[in-house]
């Protein structure tokens, strides 16, 4: 049988563990991180404005009216100087718009925000819509004065989106008018996670050179430095390989030293380190991945330099091809 | 102190598993390629039969002598310098290479240009000189050679009298 005392032992190094794997620190390994912490995911919003009609049934006030109602609305920075209206008694059909296509993935809300007023008997609905269907809704009231409001749909996939507005007579006292100046679509959405790296400019040309010699992409030489970027939304890892080399009528083997048929591929991180007096710095290239860089920020470069030293000698004359690969891991 | 070290032990694992995740990654590719310089020379057909000559007499390759041109090509990658050189003969006879034929001295010579209506001869030493310069990948250059046999000599046998073209990567 456990005793009190072991088991209390046992939740305590329990909780000790969990909690060193949560927190992510000390790190244990570093490429691949472990243990990794907890990963923090964060809600982002982006903007739609009205860029077509559906239907302008409205009058129309102001510059934009001969483009359509939509130019009227589309307003980023108000402007109360253009806007759609109806008068309560008018008996106007419904005036609706389209926004561009929703593009965002893991959407948790959209919100039409207006900016609207009533004036006597005027009762403006307003209505959020997707694929024609009403999502949600509301109903400005008469006598509502000009300020943003908006409608809120919970949801996670859209279709089209469109927003469409009613004006209702309410019949109490003199017809005022519904006016509407501006409105746009805000979409809230928690981006996923896009580890993503890229190269430029991605194309090194050795050129032909005498075996068992050497050339790199140092200024002074190729001047042909490479950039990796991190091109995802989180913080990565850089990590590098090369390949044996092919194309050119025979196999030329990666190594740490050059011999028969065998060649050396080199690399230096020449955003951390100086690489102007290769092999100071540089480090071969194998088959396997190995550490370029670590903790790249989103949108951060590593610059790195390669130097190539050829078989001594080579069996085949041809074209190699020594490729690079550039690999980018969530850290 | 046995159940602490199982209970750390266990729990280790179980965090591994936990904090163990399907980490994404995405690649770049650099496109680098490299070839190795090729330095090579053939001479085609690269065999010359002079045939007897009486002392001091001469013959060459051009159409009025023997008609075997030679010719050299660059079978490397990279555009080439020929050079050539010639060779005292030690086989068999024993001559000297020289500017003028004499007493166990015989002379070599090249030409490039107008060989076979206005040649232009020029001596073999057995150093390397200039043939052609900047050949390309697959060209050639055309040559003719002549000999001039020593003016005495106690040599009867036949002669070997080899010559080099040599390929460097073009200055």
């Amino acid at each position: 049988m456990f005793s009190f005392k072991k088991v209390l032992l046992f939740c305590f190094i329990f909780l000790i563990v969990i909690a060193w794997i949560f927190s992510g620190w000390p790190r244990i390994w570093q490429n691949p991180p472990f243990p990794q912490g907890i990963q923090k995911a964060k809600a982002d919003t982006a903007y739609y404005y009205p860029t077509s009609d559906v239907a302008a049934n409205w009058n129309c006030t102001g510059g934009g009216c001969t483009t359509g109602h939509f130019e009227v609305l589309n307003e980023s920075t108000l402007d109360t100087s253009d806007f759609i209206s109806a008068k309560s008694n008018s008996g106007l059909p419904n005036d609706e718009h389209q926004i561009d296509t929703i593009t965002e993935s893991g959407i948790n809300y959209l919100r039409l925000y207006y900016y609207a007023e009533t004036g006597a008997r005027a009762q403006i609905n307003i209505m959020l819509q997707s694929d024609g269907t009403t999502q949600a809704s509301y109903s400005l009231p008469p006598n509502s004065s000009a300020q943003w409001r908006y409608i809120q749909w919970d949801t996670s996939s859209v279709g089209t989106i469109t927003g469409e507005f009613e004006i209702v007579d309410t019949g109490t006292g003199k017809p005022g008018e519904g006016i509407i100046y501006a409105w746009y679509i805000e979409v809230n959405y928690t981006p996923g996670v896009n580890v993503s790296v890229s190269v430029s400019d991605g194309i090194v040309s050795y050129g032909t050179i005498p075996a068992n010699s050497s050339k790199s992409t140092l200024p002074g030489e190729l001047n042909d430095m490479q950039t990796a970027t991190n091109d995802g939304n989180v913080v990565e890892n850089f990590n590098i390989k090369g390949q044996d080399a092919t194309g050119g009528g025979c196999t030329w083997t990666l190594a740490s030293s050059n011999g028969p048929d065998q060649y050396v591929h080199q690399f230096c991180n020449d955003t951390d380190f100086d690489c102007s007096s290769p092999p100071t710095n540089y480090t071969a290239l194998s088959t396997s991945y190995q550490s370029l860089d670590i903790g790249v920020p989103v949108s951060g470069t590593v610059d790195f330099q390669l130097r190539i030293i050829t078989p001594n000698p080579s069996s085949c004359y041809g074209e190699q091809s020594v490729d690079v690969i550039i690999q980018a891991v969530q850290q | 102190m046995k159940s602490f070290i199982a209970n750390v032990c266990i729990l280790g694992v179980i965090g591994v598993l936990i904090g163990t995740k399907v980490f994404a990654a995405d690649t770049a590719q650099i496109s680098a390629t490299v070839t190795v310089q090729n330095i090579s020379v053939s001479v085609s057909d690269g065999s010359i039969d002079y045939g007897t000559l009486a002392p001091g007499g001469s013959q060459d390759t051009t159409e009025n002598g023997n008609g075997d041109s030679q010719t050299a090509t660059n079978d490397g990658n990279v555009n080439e310098d020929f050079k050539i050189k010639g060779a005292n003969v030690t086989t068999g006879c024993s001559w000297t290479l020289s500017t003028s034929a004499g007493d166990e001295q015989y002379s070599h010579e090249f030409c490039t240009t107008d060989c076979d209506s206005s040649p232009t001869w020029t001596a073999l030493t057995t150093d390397y000189t200039d043939l052609a310069t900047g050949v390309t990948p697959s060209g050639t250059q055309d040559f003719d050679l002549k000999i001039t046999v020593p003016t005495s000599t106690n040599c009867d046998q036949q002669a070997t009298v080899d010559v080099t073209v040599q390929a460097t990567a073009a200055s």
